[in-house]
């Protein structure tokens, strides 16, 4: 059984005259001691997906789907049941860190409460953060600062700490390398892959566009794109050579390789077709009209004409 | 939700507003009138006309609670906002703030009226004095994370002097915090005050709705008779439905604690 | 035209942030400022924006201290691009409101089809005067923070992070269309990033802050 298993999320949010859509049908699988990435466009409802796990999104907004948390349905359990899983089955590594730490709030103390309120001692929740904070390189006195006193590097470091302390199965880490420089990235790396060692069976959910990043850890990618899924595949063959026109430019835009920009201007929202036609060097007949469904191919599933019917 | 609000405020305004048209309140009136024709809500215990206490009562209670309500919204504002924006001033003036926020206002105010005159002056500075703790606390991180706001850095860098930051960039932002603040302490200045009048440390000669309330239970037949219809029930719910309207007010404004405006 | 660091020494409570830190660039050149992230690089460029001030050091225009001598001319050339372009407007304020702000704060004539000029340049239609930031994406705030910087004519531009919080192919866009500018108008761009891959694709030099001194690579 997987351990983290979407099926056909779908998240809408009100808008003066109807409902935008921002995640549209979008599946995947996480298995245990997998850690998957979760890539595309900034703001492009990647950590909308993660909300929609946490029950995190506002009244108004429209749900739909299932995520199957370990064979339980995250979206229609018990909201008690749900509460309980958080801060120890399942851990959230926000996005803002501004806004994710309370500013009133030593950094330390907001850190250690879900451990505490579990029960754990308080020596003992002190002593893994302390831990944890020198392998991501800051000062045990960090833990008695308020938020606004450390970097924004050093907040995120932060709750990338405090998410492993709780010892989930299940992480959810939303851009947990923003504002992060590369010695603290590396050093993120190697914490994260010495958590899976500790704690064999956890999943880790990465959302990122730090690409570097997710080919360092991740086994299998997932590629979002106008709210679809436009790419799936294993990390290894995907870094190599994503199939999807939209990946490809992703990768071809970092300065490592390419650093070809793209301009992409706004989408081409209700017009029918595939929604990556207008920017697609490769765009042809079927797809300004007909929206591509997700293709099997032998190194994973597209949604691209180029690998339909016709062949890839 | 608004027409909640505002029937809730009207009678005490009313009451404000009807003070200047009633007269002084005398005791020249039969005791226990019930309401009717010239007492439109009877007499009290000393023949003193309901009424006209309630209206000129308005004064006093609105009075201490607005004004001490005000004062502690505006030095809080003031300190709160400077910490937040001058850096320097920020952990000397938390360290103040912590210190006056120790203090429990009630009991203070109690100790204060056993030892001080009776006069409500004293009653709104004591409130003021150790209610701005709290506004101060809430403002300064607003405050603080606007200053790292990238278009007030741009601003500076362009020569922006405080003045300009404070009256175009700052006091906009903070506004609906510091009026939320501002309901919130009167609030509570009105039950404060209100309270103590109830518990007799104020001075009784002067009109004022916690006093109504404190001769009307220290009358053994106010709940024997149906006396208390009329000396309980409106001073209690007049404070009542203004302390209500006041907490809709609040509940329909979410409090800004937004540090993600800065950086 | 060229800016001058001079042994810059900047002290938060009891640490030293910059200690000693010397540089210079001049127009033209895209020279990037890499460093740990705590390190002090917004540290630096916030002194030389004259926003935060030194415990020692000076800051020289072609050799002068023009700051001194006439802050608005100063102020005129250095330009900042903060970092969240989210964050970089008055949320209250229309964005020509706060694209006229500049001019307004140096004493510069109002002129408002200087400012759609402007906006145009960067790829703004008029229609986006009136906007509020909250109707834009990030993309386009970014431009209008570029379109505010350029309004004042500067020499210098100095980015904090620009590539930050962007996916690759915005990453990209932005730092092609600051490139392009910098090339055009021949300014002078100072960028902080934590990418060292990035700044070696784009810079001209490599300036590395570390300990609070300042390493060229």
């Amino acid at each position: 059984m997987p351990l983290l298993e979407v099926q056909k999320l779908s998240v809408a949010f009100p808008k003066p005259g109807g409902y935008e859509e921002v995640l549209r049908e979008v599946s995947f699988c996480l298995e245990a001691g997998e850690t998957l990435a979760l890539i595309g466009e900034s703001g492009g409802g990647k950590s909308v997906l993660i909300e929609a796990l946490l029950r995190l999104l506002p009244r108004e907004s429209r749900v739909s789907g299932r995520a199957f948390f370990q064979g339980r349905d995250l979206l229609s359990m018990p909201l008690r049941e749900h509460r309980s899983l958080l801060g120890q089955k399942i851990a959230w590594i926000p996005q803002a860190a501004t806004e994710a730490l309370h500013p009133l709030l030593p950094v330390g103390f907001q850190l250690a409460e879900p451990l505490l309120v579990r029960g754990i001692p308080r020596r003992e929740a002190y002593a893994r953060l302390v831990g944890l904070f020198r392998a991501l390189d800051l000062p045990e006195e960090a833990l008695h600062r308020y938020p606004h006193q450390l970097s924004g590097g050093m907040r995120q470091r932060a709750l990338v700490a405090g998410a492993l302390a709780t010892g989930a199965t299940l992480v959810l880490a939303d851009e947990p390398t923003k504002g992060v420089d590369v010695l603290r990235k590396d050093q993120t790396i190697a914490l994260f892959q010495k958590s899976r060692v500790l704690n064999p069976g956890m999943g880790l959910l990465l959302v990122t566009h730090d690409l570097p990043f997710a080919q360092a850890l991740a086994q299998k990618v997932v590629v979002l794109y106008a709210g679809k899924v436009v790419e799936e595949g294993k990390a290894q063959t995907f870094f190599q050579g994503p199939l999807h026109p939209y990946a490809q430019a992703l990768l071809e835009a970092l300065p490592e390789r390419g650093f070809k920009p793209l301009p992409l201007g706004l989408g081409r929202e209700g017009r029918g077709g595939c929604p990556f036609f207008p920017f697609c060097p490769e765009g042809s007949m079927p797809c300004e009209e007909r929206d591509p469904p997700l293709f099997q191919t032998p190194k994973g599933r597209v949604r691209c004409w180029r690998y339909g019917d016709t062949g890839p | 939700m608004k027409i909640a609000i505002l029937t809730l405020l009207t009678p005490s305004l009313g009451l404000l507003a009807l003070s200047f048209f009633l007269p002084y309140p005398r005791a020249s009136f039969p005791a226990y009138l019930p309401p009717g024709p010239g007492h439109p809500l009877g007499t009290d215990d000393a023949g003193y006309d309901v009424l006209s206490l309630l209206a000129h009562g308005a004064r006093t209670t609105l009075g201490v609670g607005f004004l001490a309500g005000s004062l502690a919204t505006f030095l809080g504002a003031g300190i709160g906002g400077s910490a937040g924006l001058w850096s320097r001033l920020e952990a000397p003036l938390m360290r103040l703030t912590d210190l006056f926020f120790a203090f429990p206002r009630l009991p203070l105010l109690i100790l204060m009226s056993l030892y001080l005159r009776p006069d409500p002056l004293n009653a709104v500075l004591v409130l003021a004095l150790f209610g701005w703790p709290d506004t101060a606390r809430t403002l300064r991180p607003l405050v603080a994370g606007l200053r790292q706001a990238g278009y007030v850095r741009v601003a500076r860098s362009l020569g922006a002097g405080g003045v300009y930051l404070l009256t175009q960039h700052v006091l906009p932002q903070a506004w609906p915090l510091v009026a939320t603040q501002w309901i919130l302490e009167v609030r509570f200045a009105l039950i404060a005050g209100a309270g103590l009048a109830f518990l007799g440390l104020t001075d009784p000669t002067r009109p004022d709705w916690g006093v109504m309330l404190f001769q009307a239970f220290n009358r053994t037949e106010t709940f024997l008779g149906p006396y208390w219809i009329w000396t309980v029930l409106p001073p209690a719910l007049a404070l009542a439905s203004l302390v209500l309207g006041l907490s809709l007010v609040v509940l329909g404004r979410p409090r800004q604690l937004d540090p993600r405006l800065g950086g | 035209m060229e800016i001058q660091a001079l042994d810059l020494w900047k002290r938060y409570s009891r640490t030293w942030v910059l200690r000693g830190a010397c540089f210079s660039f001049r127009r033209g050149e895209v020279v990037a400022l890499l460093g740990p992230s705590g390190s002090g690089k917004t540290t630096l460029l916030l002194t030389l924006l004259r926003l935060i001030p030194v415990d020692r050091g000076r800051i020289l225009i072609d050799g002068e201290d023009l700051f001194r001598r006439d802050p608005k001319a100063y102020r005129r050339l250095l330009a900042y691009l903060p970092q969240h372009p989210e964050g970089s407007f008055n949320p209250r304020w229309s964005l020509g409101r706060s694209l006229e702000e500049p001019l307004r704060l140096l004493g510069l004539p109002l002129r408002r089809d200087r400012v759609l000029e402007v906006m145009e340049r960067v790829g703004l239609s008029p229609g986006f005067w009136g906007r509020y930031p909250h109707q834009l994406s990030g993309g386009e705030l970014q431009r209008a923070a570029l379109a505010r910087a350029l309004l004042v004519e500067p020499r210098f531009l100095l980015a904090d992070e620009p590539t930050a919080m962007l996916d690759p192919i915005r990453a990209a866009n932005t730092m092609a269309n600051l490139l392009h500018l910098v090339q055009k108008e021949k300014l002078g761009l100072l960028f902080t990033s934590h990418d060292p891959v990035l700044a070696r694709r784009v810079a001209h030099r490599i300036l590395l802050l570390q300990e609070g001194r300042i390493l060229e690579l």
